[in-house]
């Protein structure tokens, strides 16, 4: 066992025995003690889940913070089985709680067979052959319940090898035995064609007994989860019960909050400025949205896909059926047939779709935007073209995208991190130079540049009329912290000059560009188009105030607070953006690719 | 000899009752249905839904038995009918039960394969439409799945049907299948799987190292197919695709299957591009979505699929190099041969024939009756296993 000496680290042969968790705990327990127990446990889960590949794992795992506050995790320990019960009682009510737990939870199971040494495998199967004799007596397993398959499994084991020590032994090295078993029990495995099936029986090496394990543990979870949930009027009888659940309900809200809603202070999504928005996007909602405008219509899952990012991304109901209603009644382009599919004639079923997806139709459930996991798993078929680009396996798709594979299917987030910085690295290049000319267009001709909406006239080319042939384009103006939000003077630049500086200045599309441009931050966290200098200032003090990164004190900051110490902690990375290079950008989802990029682009902005 | 190319989708309306009325299979339709009564609310707690006329289209469709099924379709007569999955209760009642207590419990499992899939390998034809130049590949896949299904997996009840116009579909009614949970279906529909990827990519189909057992067995299938189709049918290496190597496909073929040899002799050539090649124009794409949810509706056998006119029939895949679709009886070409048939009206026992024994339905409603036939001794069969396990006579 590699970790037996180290005592810092989190010592796996301090398991006892690995548990199927088949039996509750009993006996008596202090309050403070089981909530302590069930809150540790569900950190420890949360940060689990947050790894993305093997070596995330072992980092966590060696991490002194982690270690310390690991004595409930012993596995079959009483701390272990009490703090699993109580986060079944806890988490059965959601949906997206329940799958938290059954998926953290097997993780954590995994983990722990495959640090197994042989005797521990050995108490393992004597442990759950024991339980299960136990259970079998009182319950009547209804057909398709996994408790049949545990115990068919280790009537099997017991029928064709002569002891534990034996199989134990088989299990860890490269053992040529292998089990009959029937295909439902290595579902994984048939899945990805890795066993060979007759008749329905699966041949499974009796090394891959691990991944048998790991589903029945799954069926089980879900089970007992199902089963807590079905006796929570029972169990929350008790006060104590009904306050345990609503501490760990409460810290899993909290820890997950950011995961799933963008902060507030980021312009909301709107059918006005999507367009141009769209130039923020992840290359996976940007082909979808590029398809959408070229071909007027979706394949199904990619039409979910977008929907669920937009919606993500503040795009209310009303402005999603817009879109879609407009890009529906516009005929398809080739091959696709203009008679299927169109808005009209299918406007019920679409719009009850979209309903669906926002939570308003069928089993009202909120749906979230995919995380970059789920979209990465995409199995696409023709026509479709959602997915994760960075996770093709087409060496010409990659290459085409200017990014290095980083090797394994976790490090696309990396891959599409390093994607965004090579963009704002181009960026801040054309950034550069759009100032540099401005300043010696401003020092020059003592003229400054804006934009106006009513101004329009022949021989005075407007940045305006330029930003409506090319909508998603990007204005870059003078500093109006100096001038009043009323005024601004009108655009004078003749046609020959603007056309010289045209090519390198970004503009913006005029409904989106409002008055009171200038110092980006300002823009950004601008309310109801005006400009308030008083956030302005907020922010400055805010981020005087701050010597060391924000750590998000949740749970104790006021809504508006909260925000602010966001936005000054956005600032603050972003205004000392000097070198792109070194950032570190974790993304999960679509939408953190959107916001970190937003809000680097306006920090290069406000550099001086 | 049925009538197939003068349907006109405007005498629908107008056909749709008589077909309702007199050549719909209710008996073995029922008895499908029903599986034996056993268990005893099978039949009440499934789902159907119809898509009436103008698109309008009811969901939660169930009812008591064979003559209030019969009713409802000729009241209605609905333009589609779907197949939904048995309920814990009465579908038709689903308000008045709590929302998480209505629950699909079982359904069989369900593959649907539709010719549009192919359109980036396919040339001849392209959207809706198919002919003979791109039927094989529903042969093929047919072949593949068939065995697959069956010696792979051990199902036995295997209901293929052609949906009427560009895709098949298939039913597997074994018992363990219909009560099989949405891993299961996932499991079973991934392995089947091998051509994925969407728009964006070329390479399709991807072979490890090591061929498993059942795409040796794929492969094997569409090399008895592939040279006809590729060469005769399709003309994948045509002039205009691949310019001036050779003198046909054939040769252009042969061509590139000595180059991959000499590639791979020299260690240039890694992997299984041939097999790849084949896999990605032949093997089978099914739509996984619709074989993972236990409460996805499918079109019901035996209704009429309004573009096309023509019955969504039956298959038998032991003779499915014989199916022609353009064969396949129209609702028009029925009716009218109801009109002018000379199958007398009774049997050599003098029992009164059904109508759709008297047309050119009676081969497909066959296929249908031997299907059914096998579902029913597999039950006597197991009742009398556990009859004997009870000791019970």
């Amino acid at each position: 066992m590699k970790h037996l000496n180290n005592g810092d680290t989190w010592d796996f042969c301090r398991l006892m025995i690995m548990v199927f968790y088949l039996l509750p705990p009993s006996g008596n327990i202090p309050y403070q003690k089981l909530e302590d127990y069930a809150l540790k446990r569900l950190r420890f889960l949360l940060r689990l889940m947050c790894c993305r590949n093997p070596e995330e794992v072992e980092g966590t795992l060696q991490d002194a913070s982690v270690v310390h506050q690991s004595d409930c995790l012993i596995s079959g320990s009483s701390k272990d089985v009490v703090s699993h019960h109580m986060l079944r009682l806890a988490l059965c009510d959601d949906a997206d709680t329940r799958t938290f737990l059954c998926s953290s939870e097997l993780a954590l199971f995994r983990l722990r067979l495959a640090e197994m040494s042989s005797e521990e495998w050995e108490d393992f199967f004597k442990n759950t052959e024991n339980n299960l004799k136990q259970l079998m007596k009182t319950a009547s397993p209804s057909s398709d319940s996994f408790l049949a398959d545990l115990d068919f499994l280790i009537g099997i084991l017991n029928q064709e090898f002569c002891s534990w020590h034996f199989i134990s032994k088989e299990i860890l090295s490269h053992s040529q035995y292998h089990l009959c078993l029937p295909f439902h029990l290595a579902l994984g495995l048939v899945a990805r064609r890795e066993v060979s099936l007759s008749k329905g029986l699966a041949l499974v090496p009796l090394s891959q007994i691990s991944v048998v394990l790991g589903e029945l543990f799954q069926r089980s979870m879900e089970q007992a989860v199902h089963q807590a949930w079905l006796q929570r009027h029972v169990t929350r009888c008790d006060p104590r019960i009904r306050r345990l659940t609503a501490v760990v309900k409460r810290a899993y809200k909290i820890e997950t909050r950011a995961f799933h809603h963008l902060p507030s202070y980021l312009p909301r999504l709107e059918l006005s400025n999507l367009w141009s928005q769209a130039e923020f996007f992840p290359p996976c909602m940007s082909t979808l949205l590029s398809t959408l405008k070229e071909r007027h219509r979706l394949a199904h899952h990619d039409r979910i896909q977008l929907t669920l990012f937009l919606k993500d991304m503040g795009l209310s109901l009303h402005e999603s059926l817009l879109l879609w209603k407009q890009e529906y009644s516009k005929p398809p382009a080739p091959p696709l047939d203009p008679n299927k599919r169109s808005w009209h004639g299918n406007e019920r079923r679409y719009i009850y779709s979209i309903r669906h997806l926002y939570g308003l139709e069928g089993g009202r459930v909120n749906y979230h935007g995919h995380s970059c996991s789920s979209i990465q798993g995409r199995s696409l078929s023709y026509l479709e073209c959602g997915g994760c680009p960075f996770s093709l396996k087409d060496e010409s798709q990659r290459t085409q995208l200017v990014v290095q594979d980083l090797g394994q299917q976790k490090r696309f987030g990396m891959a599409c991190a390093s994607y965004m910085k090579t963009r704002l690295k181009k960026r801040q290049s054309s950034i550069d130079f759009a100032r540099e000319l401005e300043t010696a267009l401003h020092c020059g001709k003592g003229e400054s540049i804006l934009t106006r909406k009513s101004m329009r006239s022949p021989g005075i080319h407007s940045l305006e009329s330029e930003a409506l042939d090319k909508p998603d384009a990007f204005c870059r103006l003078q500093q109006p912290e100096t001038v009043p939000s009323s005024t601004y003077s009108p655009v004078i630049i003749s046609n020959e000059a603007f056309e010289s500086v045209r090519p390198h200045l970004v503009i913006s599309d005029s409904a989106g560009c409002n008055i009171d441009t200038g110092c980006s931050i300002t823009q950004q966290y601008k309310k109801n188009g005006k400009h308030h200098l008083r956030d302005v200032s907020k922010i400055r003090s805010k981020l005087e105030s701050m010597e060391s990164p924000c750590h998000s004190e949740q749970g104790t900051l006021t809504r508006d607070e909260d925000n602010t110490g966001k936005m000054a902690d956005d600032v603050r990375k972003s205004s000392h953006v000097t070198d792109i290079e070194s950032l570190d950008i974790d993304i999960r989802k679509p939408s953190d690719y959107y916001r970190c990029y937003v809000t680097l682009l306006n920090g290069m902005k406000a550099v001086q | 000899m049925p009538e197939t190319h003068n349907y006109d989708p405007n005498t629908l309306p107008d056909l749709l009752p008589l077909y309702y009325k007199r050549l719909f299979p209710y008996g073995p339709y029922y008895k499908w249905m029903n599986y034996g009564g056993v268990p005893k609310h099978y039949f009440t707690n499934r789902e159907f839904s119809f898509t009436l006329k103008d698109d309008v289209y009811i969901r939660y469709q169930s009812f008591s038995d064979q003559q209030d099924f019969e009713k409802e379709l000729q009241k209605k007569c609905p333009y589609k009918i779907d197949i939904g999955a048995v309920y814990s209760h009465r579908p038709k009642d689903h308000k008045t039960v709590k929302s998480s207590a209505f629950i699909a419990q079982e359904k069989e499992l369900v593959f649907d394969i539709d010719m549009t899939d192919y359109d980036d390998v396919r040339f001849c034809c392209s959207g809706a439409d198919i002919c003979s130049k791109c039927w094989p590949l529903m042969v093929i896949a047919v072949k593949i799945i068939d065995r697959a299904l069956r010696d792979d997996f051990g199902f036995e009840h295997l209901l293929w049907v052609y949906s009427g116009r560009r895709g098949i579909h298939c039913w597997v009614c074994d018992e363990g299948a219909r009560s099989l949970s949405t891993q299961g279906r996932s499991a079973v529909a991934e392995y089947l799987q091998v051509v994925k990827g969407g728009e964006n990519l070329v390479r399709k189909a991807v072979l490890p190292e090591k061929i498993h057992p059942s795409i040796r067995h794929s492969l094997q299938i569409i090399d008895k197919h592939f040279l006809e189709y590729a060469i005769k049918k399709q003309d994948l290496l045509s002039y205009d695709f691949v310019g001036k190597l050779g003198r046909d496909t054939a040769s252009r073929w042969a061509i590139l299957q000595k180059r991959l040899e000499e590639g791979r002799n020299m260690n240039l050539v890694k992997g299984y591009t041939e097999e790849e090649v084949k896999l990605q124009f032949c093997y089978p794409r099914l739509d996984i979505n619709v074989s993972k949810g236990i409460n996805h509706l499918l079109k019901s056998p035996f209704c009429i699929h309004p573009k096309s006119g023509k019955v969504c029939v039956p298959m038998d895949p032991k003779n499915i190099d014989d199916f022609d679709p353009m064969e396949v009886p129209t609702i028009s070409g029925l009716i009218e041969e109801l009109d002018t048939s000379t199958v007398p009206e009774t049997d050599t026992e003098g029992r009164r024939l059904k109508d759709y024994k008297r047309t050119s339905l009676k081969p497909y409603i066959e296929i249908f009756e031997s299907f059914l036939k096998g579902l029913e001794s597999s039950r006597k069969g197991k009742m009398i296993e556990q009859s004997d396990v009870k000791m019970e006579f």
